[in-house]
């Protein structure tokens, strides 16, 4: 086992469903009633009233605001101030989404007055009016905004960084900074990603790539299968903010924050075959669920939960379904298994760490919520979660052939 | 600050068995650096779209650069942007020369840890597509390409990484960052070789637009070659550049077992953030202090022994008075056998890739044991108290030298390079 102790003491989270970390551990005894796409939305999100500096909304884009919103909601919920920790001891790193088409909309008038047809534009008058936009025009696409603003809020001044990954960048941001704890280089991490990928350009792509749910007939997101279901014809992409907060448990306990979670290990893997390639008996997701029990210093019969990838692209959720199973063998009784698109759809960057903190809740209902419970005939995988076992894996899969997990424990009661 | 001296511990150290570039200067590394010895400034008016009436009309464009098409399979190139295209052929000369197979078995000890920049979008597809809300646009099929981690995978690939792949953007400081988290997973035994480094490009009408309103970029129009002088009491501001630059990391005792020639030793890193402004330096560089700090405290040398820094140096006011104030709180005012330059001077900036290329002029420095030339510097900025390079190629005898990487979101980073000697 890890001789460093380090815990979760705070979510910032913000999705379709709830906001903060009550309402968001209510929400998993909910029923979605998700219909369509909009319903996982948060394109009409207004991050101002959640804000510790509502100036910081001046020049970001709306991702951002999502993104600055979860981390107002972290640090309320952890109840972190600027001096809680020596500066150069907090570092900040972020899981970011791509820039979306609308970071540009500053340039919108001078764009529709150059235009001269057919795909040509007049430069000058491009020139000339796209100088009367805002100057930080150019700042609301920066994709680095969130680390930035969050370092302000806390003076963090310390190591940090900005992952730009899709499914797997919220995940990667904890592991490096959980890392970067244990090689005591910080003391205190806000570790967390966001995403805006309902932006409709977005699912236009990706749905032309074939990696969004089809919605054919009267099918709709409240009846179309969830959750490593083989008959899962692509991801239904979600927009949302997930952070945490990570230190020592010792220095938790001096300024008196509540641990919501134990975090041990997490490590990243690829298959290595290019965009959109990958292998499908999941070996890539084998070794890495592997390497990340190693570091934590547990064996599989010590997992009582997993909580699946569950892309729900079909193929690489039997590739993350075999790797499971090949984990856990034959022979010993196997863990519960959750998966939590039905309740919040992909979030992308900032899918893979709400889980994080929510362990605890999931322990003491003993069982998992039904909008958390998958239903798969053939698989020796449960619903039922033994208290015995209390180690928690979260998977995450990336439709790049790309994959994290992190390995959490729960609290003691 | 006191010494410590890690390099006798038992931390495992990391080789630079590799290096790839395609920069405005050539389309390879050696070219590169020839360019660079030569102290040559290959500046002009933008070709690559009517910049006549912006008021910044200037960059350093790659010439003559053509893909490594063989590299790519057909499947990805509607992923591939033009950044990546650099990338690929920079990873091509960066493999070869490690004498590492190119698209070889993928190993879980191999990963990619990359500065990657953003596409530059296009008036016609952001008008004829984003604003008419045509969501059914054949064209929509290639805006995967705004993800920047497509560019990674294809490295990935490339590398037969197996250990993970990384994709980092933290504006200008991207590469640095990039670069030194390749450096700690080597250290931390999660890897023993990393494909690293940074592409980018943003010569274009919008990019163009945006810096300028922000006051960064140098409007010197009737004089391309000199308009980047970095430290020049004059400076008015950057000059775009473009490109890319990718290193091959690796263990030493890895690289020696399969009797990899190494380039250099990469001996410390170190990242902060100013916590202050999104665009503007501390007045009192702190951030860029801790940094280059940290770096000499992870590498265990004294500041005396760094020999050459390559800096930041973008060529505007504030930041070249800002780190140069940094530097002589580190290294102290025209300190003895410690010089400074910025080869933006002759490569512009390349954003992104800036901090790879940069780093790799600093392991060329050290290979060659010369100092790259400082140009374009007509009157030296007297509150900028340290000592430029001549604005020759010079002999200098030295063991470490130092790239310092800034980004607009306050991510400074510092990266140690020494020389082989092993």
């Amino acid at each position: 086992m890890s001789s460093h102790d380090l815990v979760i003491t705070g979510l910032g989270a913000v999705t379709s469903l709830a906001t903060g970390r009550t309402s968001t551990q209510q929400s998993l005894s909910a029923k979605p009633n998700f219909r369509q796409q909009n319903d996982y939305s948060l394109a009409n999100f207004k991050a101002l009233p959640l804000m510790r500096d509502k100036r910081h909304l001046k020049s970001i884009s709306h991702a951002d605001s999502i993104g600055m919103a979860g981390v107002s909601v972290l640090l309320d919920d952890a109840g972190l101030q600027v001096g809680a920790y020596p500066s150069d001891r907090i570092g900040v790193y972020i899981g970011s989404p791509s820039p979306c088409a609308s970071d540009n909309d500053g340039y919108r008038d001078a764009i529709l007055a150059s235009s001269v047809g057919n795909g040509q534009y007049d430069l000058a008058t491009f020139a000339r009016l796209s100088h009367e936009a805002r100057p930080v025009t150019l700042l609301t696409g920066l994709t680095n905004n969130v680390l930035c603003y969050t370092s302000l809020l806390l003076d963090a001044r310390g190591p940090n960084s900005n992952y730009m990954a899709s499914a797997v960048a919220g995940q990667m941001a904890v592991i490096n900074a959980m890392h970067r704890i244990k090689r005591g280089k910080i003391d205190l991490a806000i570790a967390g990603g966001f995403s805006f990928a309902t932006d409709p350009i977005y699912v236009a792509m990706l749905t032309k790539h074939g990696l969004t749910q089809k919605q054919d007939g009267d099918q709709n997101y409240e009846t179309v299968p969830f959750g490593l279901n083989p008959a899962k014809t692509g991801m239904v992409l979600s927009d949302g903010a997930a952070f945490v907060a990570i230190e020592h448990r010792s220095r938790a306990k001096d300024r008196g924050a509540k641990p919501l979670a134990s975090l041990l290990a997490g490590g990243i893997a690829s298959d290595g075959l290019g965009p959109m390639r990958f292998h499908a008996d999941g070996r890539s997701i084998l070794r890495l669920l592997k390497k990340v029990v190693a570091e934590a210093g547990i064996s599989p019969k010590d997992v009582g939960l997993v909580v699946s990838g569950a892309l729900g692209v079909a193929d690489l959720d039997q590739a993350e379904l075999h790797a499971l199973s090949q984990f856990f063998g034959e022979e010993q009784e196997a863990p519960a298994l959750a998966a939590p698109a039905k309740l919040w759809g992909n979030l992308l960057e900032a899918g893979g760490l709400i889980e994080l903190a929510l362990v605890n809740d999931i322990y003491q209902a003993g069982a998992l919520p039904s909008a958390l419970s998958v239903t798969l005939s053939d698989t020796k995988f449960g619903t039922k979660v033994d208290q015995s076992r209390p180690f928690v894996l979260v998977l995450r899969i990336s439709a790049w052939g790309e994959y994290s997990c992190i390995v959490v424990k729960r609290e003691e009661p | 600050m006191q010494h410590t001296d890690k390099k006798s511990s038992s931390r495992r150290r990391v080789v630079i068995t590799g290096i790839g570039a395609v920069t405005p200067l050539g389309l390879s590394m050696q070219d590169t650096w020839n360019g660079l010895v030569e102290g040559v400034s290959v500046a002009g008016p933008i070709k690559r779209f009517d910049a006549s009436s912006f008021p910044a009309q200037m960059a350093y464009e790659i010439e003559g650069f053509r893909l490594a098409k063989d590299l790519v399979l057909q499947h990805e190139f509607p992923h591939m942007s033009d950044i990546c295209a650099f990338a690929i052929n920079a990873t091509k000369e960066a493999l070869e020369q490690a004498n590492l197979p190119i698209a070889g078995p993928v190993s879980d000890r191999t990963s990619v840890c990359f500065g990657v920049g953003l596409k530059c979008p296009q008036l016609s597809w952001y008008d004829q597509v984003h604003l008419a809300r045509r969501f059914d646009d054949p064209s929509l099929i290639a805006h995967i390409q705004y993800f920047p981690d497509q560019m990674s995978a294809i490295l990935g690939r490339l590398m037969g990484a197996g250990g993970g792949i990384t994709s980092v953007h933290t504006a200008c400081a991207s590469s640095g960052q990039a670069m030194g988290e390749a450096f700690e997973q080597i250290i931390a035994g999660e890897v023993d070789t990393v494909l690293t480094g940074g592409t980018d490009s943003m010569i274009s009408p919008f990019y163009s637009t945006g810096f300028n309103l922000l006051g960064a970029l140098s409007k010197r129009n009737d004089s391309p070659k000199t308009a980047s002088r970095p430290f020049d009491r004059d400076r008015d501001g950057f000059v775009f550049g473009e490109g890319a630059c990718v290193f091959v990391f690796e263990e030493l005792e890895h690289a020696r077992a399969r009797g990899a020639k190494i380039l250099g030793e990469v001996c410390g890193y170190g990242v902060t953030e100013s916590a202050y402004r999104i665009t503007d330096l501390h007045p009192e560089g702190t951030g860029p202090v801790e940094a280059m700090q940290m770096a000499l405290d992870d590498a265990g040398i004294n500041a005396s022994e760094v020999g050459y820094i390559n800096a930041h140096g973008t060529s505007t006011q504030l930041n070249d008075r800002i780190e140069s104030l940094a530097i002589t709180k580190v290294f102290g005012e025209f300190a003895k056998g410690t010089y400074v330059s910025s080869t933006k001077s002759m490569t512009g900036h390349m954003i992104a890739a800036a901090g790879a290329i940069e780093f790799a002029i600093c392991v060329k420095a050290l290979e060659h044991q010369v100092l790259p030339p400082s140009i374009n510097i007509f009157n030296p900025d007297p509150d900028c108290r340290v000592n430029l390079t001549p604005g020759r190629v010079s002999s200098h005898t030295m063991s470490y030298a130092l790239s310092n990487s800034v980004g607009f979101g306050g991510s400074n980073t510092a990266l140690i390079a020494g020389k082989v000697n092993l």
